[in-house]
């Protein structure tokens, strides 16, 4: 017997097919009225987060969109299915008015205390190194309010799940590994965005706070890699030049160094060819003294050719093209992304990390995302 | 665009799509009654999300991924235990042969089934399967010949993969 003709043993009858789509109908036409919107401002997915160059020893950042505003979040019913739609562009869900009365976005510097004096230093610059959008003499909340402001929408299968996803995503942006510090960022992240609600049971919220740890760890990392400590000259890194990605399945511990990436790598995609050529083409990473650096300033999953993947095509969602955010070898989607480019001296680190998976134009962030998997344990 | 449940659109799509996402549901699933439910909640998604595909290929390459990630979703959340494959396969010789091979392909990493499903029933080429999970046809065919060797004893008679 062929699979084939195995396959055609699992054979729905009429009946099943007619009920399914009866339930089909009456569950769309159900939920086309009942869908229920909250929108909180959210540090998530695709947040850019703004650091000075001229930041030594940790960092103060702010979360915006790509406009320097606050990123909306709407969640959907609680019946919709498991994947979010993630764009950059308006999308049809219409805003609570009052939401940023409620929930003003603020910078994390607002509400978590500088380490050091760099970093209230860093703040200032901050503030006046914002996006050309956002530096027009509006706070980024009265941006918001009167913008057109870019949303993230998505639908949730199930809120609790989902917050533990957004909330590391969320958190993700630091670059601390403090203890004290993450769980500061955490009671900020989960009343900002969630209002501290719908987190009700304390193993999710103390995962949360888990990843925010272990995250915050693997971004400092990755920041004091592309960046000396004591240096502020970002050099090396063009505010034009593009980086070669490529997808790969494996965690960042998986290989110690680029002949073993390429090893493990070389059978996989058409364009890789010699170890050169591989080299040259994603010399992005390091790996010593057991540690995974970020050679340059690119390190991630992405663009299935290997060909040039433009930070300004990301950073703007609805350009994110088909195929640039692909599947990776174990069934996940894209893990990781973290790019950053110089703008005078603020530095744009975006950071995107989810499950995500495309369609038209959109980028969409599945949720259950495997995160200790996805980034290996934070590559310790 | 499907964005009306109750337009023709939407049963054409649900024609052309459902005996390839019923099976594919059914190997990560294993039984009729969560079947239905990922299929269900497969189209009640392209439905809601009101998506425009390219042709029928992309919208076929949309549903699975959709469907398999539902899938792989109601088995987490539910933390539900795998059970026997049982129902809906009737048990003469002939057929407890495909309740094997079935069996066989439900263990597949999940990476596996859907390049096995595309190749060997639907019969797509690598090239067009990569295409579909976008991926690169190499990868498809080695993950082609991984599940082979998985399922070396069962597939004798098979036709090569490249």
């Amino acid at each position: 017997m062929t699979i084939r003709e195995a396959f055609d043993t699992i054979n729905p009858t009429i009946e099943q097919k007619n009920r399914i789509y009866e339930r089909l109908s009456q569950n769309a036409y159900a939920q086309s009225g009942i869908k229920r919107q909250m929108i909180r401002y959210v540090s998530a997915a695709a947040a850019l987060v703004a650091v000075t160059g001229a930041a030594a020893a940790g960092a103060v950042f702010a979360l915006y969109n790509n406009n320097g505003s606050p990123i909306n979040v709407s969640l959907e019913g609680s019946n919709a299915p498991e994947i979010s739609n993630f764009t950059t562009q308006n999308t049809t869900v219409s805003k609570v008015n009052n939401s940023s009365e409620e929930t003003p976005m603020t910078t994390l510097s607002e509400t978590v205390p500088p380490t050091s004096e760099t970093n209230a230093e860093t703040t200032s610059e901050l503030e006046t190194s914002l996006p050309p959008e956002s530096n027009s003499g509006e706070s980024p909340l009265e941006s918001e309010k009167t913008s057109s402001a870019k949303e993230i929408v998505f639908t949730s299968y199930d809120d609790k799940q989902s917050i533990e996803s957004w909330n590391a995503i969320a958190a993700f942006t630091a670059i601390t590994d403090d203890a004290v510090l993450a769980d500061k960022q955490y009671s900020y992240l989960l009343e900002q965005t969630f209002g501290n609600k719908l987190i009700t049971d304390e193993s999710t919220a103390e995962r949360a706070k888990t990843l925010i740890i272990t995250h915050n760890k693997l971004s400092k990392e990755l920041w004091l890699a592309a960046y000396s400590p004591a240096g502020t000259d970002p050099s090396g890194i063009s505010k034009d030049e593009k980086d070669n990605w490529f997808v790969s399945s494996k965690t960042p511990n998986s290989f110690g160094s680029m002949q073993e990436l390429y090893e493990l790598e070389k059978d996989t995609y058409n364009d890789i060819s010699t170890f050169d050529d591989f080299s040259d083409k994603f010399n992005c990473f390091k790996f010593e003294d057991g540690k995974f650096y970020m050679k340059g300033h690119a390190i991630g999953h992405t663009s299935t050719f290997g060909t040039a993947f433009d930070f300004k095509a990301l950073g703007n969602a609805t350009v994110c093209e088909y195929g640039a955010v692909v599947d990776t070898d174990d069934g996940a989607k894209l893990a990781y992304i973290l790019e950053n480019v110089p703008e005078g001296k603020t530095h744009y680190f975006f950071i995107c990390l989810a499950d995500l998976s495309e369609a038209d134009g959109q980028l969409k962030i599945i949720r259950n995302c495997d995160w200790e998997n996805a980034f290996g344990k934070g590559n310790k | 665009m499907v964005s009306d449940y109750s337009s023709d659109s939407v049963r054409e799509m649900y024609e052309r799509n459902f005996d390839t996402l019923y099976r594919i549901c059914y190997l990560y699933m294993k039984n009729v009654q969560d079947t239905e439910d990922a299929v269900h909640n497969t189209f009640l998604k392209a439905i809601e999300t009101g998506k425009s595909f390219e042709n029928d290929r992309h919208e076929k390459a949309w549903l699975i991924r959709v469907a398999s990630n539902i899938c792989k979703n109601m088995l987490k959340s539910a933390s539900r235990k795998s059970e026997p494959l049982s129902d809906s396969i009737p048990s003469s010789d002939e057929i407890g042969s495909a309740s094997e091979i079935i069996i066989e392909l439900s263990t597949l990493p999940d990476k596996l089934k859907i390049p096995v499903y595309l190749f060997y029933y639907d019969g797509y080429s690598s090239e067009e399967i990569g295409k579909m999970l976008h991926i690169s046809s190499s990868a498809v065919r080695s993950r082609l010949q991984k599940a082979r060797e998985r399922l070396k004893e069962i597939l004798k008679d098979e036709r090569s993969i490249v």
